[in-house]
């Protein structure tokens, strides 16, 4: 166990070195610089990119930057003057976890119990439904649900807020938005793979054995089924906690996604590498974790 | 039992969460605070290191300049200065400082301070966006700028405590407009040496000498304002508390201006203007700028005239302004438009039309003609060509449409060449476009803001036009004294570029547009951008 949490560390580090590595030389190949605005003249970016290092080779640049990245220090957004992208992921993030924490929260919360009842009562009526509104689910992208959501009850309607995340009512609208997807997902995924748990020798030998279905269900289907949904969760957690790029920019939330996305489209290029590296890094540990938790939920599962 | 008392507390705890949330709801309305978006997080609010329009509102309410617009509309008028002079030549101008003035810490604003901020303008090392387009009008300013002499030598010097005086390089007519501009506010040395650039971000740093001063900035969500206790004016200020959002799509501002969370927005979404219009929630106002077609003058086809003279011919401002964006803007003639003004106060766009636009059919004849004497006779034989431009707003419509009329009228094929902002702004920059879009809105309400454009000179003439007649016409605006000849040699030049040399097609007057809340009183607006909202309150 120990030695396979180290193993893990180090292939991390490992990984996010070329991460990082790749994201540097791609993001310097995009056209365009980070100083260009529309009165900008030449004369102004030569002396903004003197200011900056950028006036130095390419190289050089690099090992300048992974000498900082090794300290952990991020360097300073171009295009925010005066703010450093410690201070802006650091600033971001929470609220862009918050949200996330809450979406996914909904997603198991909703998704995993909706699956399992499903499978329980396959192809009754009630499977049926909730089978329908899953698929729904799936085949309609989070922008859609987000503009409707937002025309309905906040502009129709006129019953929740619009703008930010400033009291609890600015939560309901973009966690159910961010949240939709991927609870019928693990709805679908969580019949599917209950559907086969029952359909298992140990569970027939459980109900031969006289168990009552509650214990059945509960203690044994349910606890093998949740593997997949689990598996799931790793990116999921990654992907909803550093934000929704559409949820946020739909309801003007701001988080990581959307200033993720507008630092590409400025070039402002510490703080692309910041927020890659940092989701990056998020990525591998929140696969790390479900990587550990498979051996608390699935004894079956060992680590060598 | 213990079912009931469940029910019980869920219940208080519901009605206690709907109270507050009404509470909170009914606090942010009726006369609190005024709710505004003019953007969504900016640069800076550097008054030297800005160079974006947002920014320059923002500072125009935590800084004050020698000279400032007035908060109703009334034009310049005296701002940290309490009375100024000006020697024979136009070359000295000695300020006097107010005795009242100060920084928002209390302590004095002197002389000094606007020597110190204007060599951090034009100082190479601080690479200011503006340092070269405002520090020009300073004698030595753009030696310094070129790095030809030292910041020490820039023209103004600090007479006493509370006396400025400052040499201009040339002198100029509209030195009260450069005086207004944030460029020119001034900053505190001990304040920003000792913070480095995040000095401007936080309420303990940003010491600043204007109206309002900050209460708080959460990046990428609002910047607060309330009024400064150290200005001079403070009693003036009606707005006791000023809520910047910093939203960046127009729809959901749109939606918040709807519902009341925002009581104005500069932004309006193009596809939504006739609805806000029923809505009585939509303005428009002129603005000193023009939305142009730049013609690369230096690459052929377009290095023939008469190629670009038909480029120009053909198209018809009219329908691109009142069908293709649906009257967002207004149709040009002119490259200088409405609001400019000639020396006597009358505007600068009476005195000539440069190209006549109400007779599209004898335009599209003589752009057809002119084709043909180009060598192409219905566009046989000429290139494809792109028209670059950025996707957003206006710009695709307006591509189309012009794209429509050169097929249409020249029988060419123009073809796009939509590519992201940060890709296009270099492209167009170093002239490896063909056609692309362009525009300009005016610093200063002097033509030659626009004319310098043209200059072969200027870091901005992306169209590579080259005329040392125009230079030598611009050299001599610049030189003279009598305002009355350099507007004449203004049209003069004005004419040559654009009615003669055809170096650019002017389509659209910019216009200034906001979505109002129909309670919101007090804000105003003047034609150079300026977004003031010292006296707005709801009514």
């Amino acid at each position: 166990m120990v030695r396979f949490i180290v193993r893990r560390v180090l292939s991390a580090i490992l990984t996010l070195f070329v991460v990082a590595t790749l994201t540097f030389f791609l993001m310097n190949l995009i056209p365009g610089g980070p100083f260009n605005t529309e009165r900008a003249t030449k004369k102004v970016i030569e002396a903004m990119e003197k200011k900056y290092g950028l006036d130095k080779p390419l190289f050089t640049q690099y090992v300048m930057y992974m000498g900082r990245l090794v300290r952990l220090d991020l360097g300073d957004s171009y295009r925010r003057a005066g703010f450093s992208v410690n201070q802006i992921l650091g600033e971001k993030f929470p609220v862009s976890a918050k949200l996330g924490l809450i979406a996914i929260a909904l997603a198991v919360g909703v998704g995993v119990p909706a699956g399992a009842y499903a499978a329980y009562r396959r192809n009754r009526a009630v499977d049926r439904i909730i089978m329908f509104v899953a698929t729904l689910g799936i085949a309609v992208p989070n922008f859609v649900m987000g503009t409707s959501l937002l025309l309905f009850f906040g502009v129709t309607l006129g019953w929740l807020p619009t703008l930010g995340l400033s009291s609890w009512q600015h939560y309901i609208m973009p966690a159910a938005a961010l949240s939709f997807y991927p609870t019928c997902f693990i709805a679908r995924l969580m019949r599917s793979t209950m559907l086969d748990v029952l359909g298992q020798d140990y569970i027939k030998t459980a109900r031969a054995k006289g168990l009552p279905e509650r214990i059945v269900i509960f203690k044994h289907a349910l606890r093998i089924s949740i593997v997949p949904v689990v598996t799931y969760l790793g990116p999921l957690a990654a992907s909803v906690l550093t934000g929704g790029f559409v949820v946020e920019r739909i309801f003007t939330i701001p988080g990581m996604g959307k200033f993720f996305v507008e630092s590409i489209g400025n070039r402002d290029y510490p703080l692309i590498m910041g927020a890659t590296v940092f989701l990056a890094a998020l990525l591998i540990l929140m696969n790390l974790l479900v990587d550990l938790m498979y051996g608390v939920i699935d004894p079956r599962i060992k680590y060598d | 039992m213990k079912r009931t008392w469940n029910l019980v507390v869920a219940l208080v705890l519901a009605v206690t969460m709907l109270l507050t949330s009404s509470a909170a709801l009914a606090a942010g309305g009726a006369d609190a605070a005024i709710v505004v978006c003019i953007g969504s997080q900016p640069e800076t609010i550097d008054p030297q290191m800005n160079s974006a329009s947002d920014g320059s509102n923002y500072i125009k309410h935590l800084f004050e300049g020698l000279l400032k617009y007035d908060w109703e509309g009334k034009g310049i008028v005296l701002g940290m200065a309490e009375s100024y002079e000006t020697s024979e030549d136009g070359l000295t101008w000695t300020f006097k400082i107010r005795p009242d003035a100060k920084w928002s810490d209390g302590k004095d604003l002197t002389a000094e301070d606007f020597v110190y901020t204007w060599r951090r303008l034009v100082d190479r090392d601080n690479a200011a966006p503006y340092a070269g387009d405002m520090g020009q009008f300073l004698l030595n300013g753009m030696a310094i700028v070129n790095g030809e002499k030292a910041p020490e030598e820039l023209g103004v010097t600090a007479i006493d405590a509370k006396t400025l005086e400052v040499k201009l390089e040339n002198p100029c007519a509209f030195f009260t407009d450069i005086m207004a501009f944030p460029a020119y506010y001034p900053v505190r040395q001990d304040i920003v040496e000792a913070n480095g650039t995040g000095w401007i971000n936080t309420p303990a740093t940003l010491i600043g000498n204007g109206a309002y001063k900050l209460e708080s900035w959460t990046m990428d969500e609002e910047i607060v304002l309330v009024p400064n206790p150290e200005y001079y004016d403070v009693d003036k200020v009606v707005a006791k508390r000023l809520v910047f959002k910093l939203l960046s799509d127009p729809i959901a501002k749109l939606a918040a201006v709807r519902n009341g969370e925002i009581h104005w927005t500069d932004d309006v979404p193009t596809e939504e203007i006739e609805a806000t219009k029923a809505e009585n929630l939509f303005h428009v106002e002129p603005q000193l700028g023009t939305y142009y077609v730049d013609i690369n003058n230096s690459k052929a086809p377009f290095d023939n005239v008469l190629v670009r003279k038909a480029l120009s011919l053909a198209i018809d401002p009219n329908y691109l302004a009142e069908v293709a964006i649906g009257g967002l803007y207004l149709p040009a003639t002119n490259f200088v438009g409405p609001g400019f003004t000639n020396a006597d106060g009358s505007q600068f766009i009476d005195t000539q039309v440069i190209i006549d636009r109400s007779d599209y059919e004898a335009n599209k004849k003589a752009a057809q003609e002119a084709l043909a004497e180009a060598g192409y006779p219905n566009g046989e034989g000429f290139p494809t060509v792109e028209y670059g431009t950025n996707q957003s707003g206006v710009h695709t419509p307006t591509m189309e449409a012009l794209m429509a009329m050169w097929k249409d009228v020249l029988g060419i094929n123009v073809v796009s060449s939509q590519v992201e902002w940060s890709v296009f702004l270099p492209m167009r920059r170093n002239g490896e476009h063909q056609l692309a879009r362009n525009g300009w809105v005016a610093d200063y309400n002097d033509a030659s803001n626009l004319l310098d454009l043209f200059t072969s000179t200027s870091g901005n003439n992306s169209t590579q036009y080259r005329s040392p007649e125009f230079d030598a016409l611009m050299a001599k605006v610049k030189a003279s004294t009598d305002a009355a000849e350099r507007s004449a040699l203004m049209h003069e030049a004005e004419k040559l570029a654009i009615g003669t040399d055809y170096a650019a097609v002017p389509v659209y007057y910019y216009t200034t547009l906001w979505l109002a809340n129909p309670n919101i009183k007090g804000v105003t607006t003047y034609p150079t951008g300026e977004k003031f909202f010292f006296l707005a309150h709801m009514e």
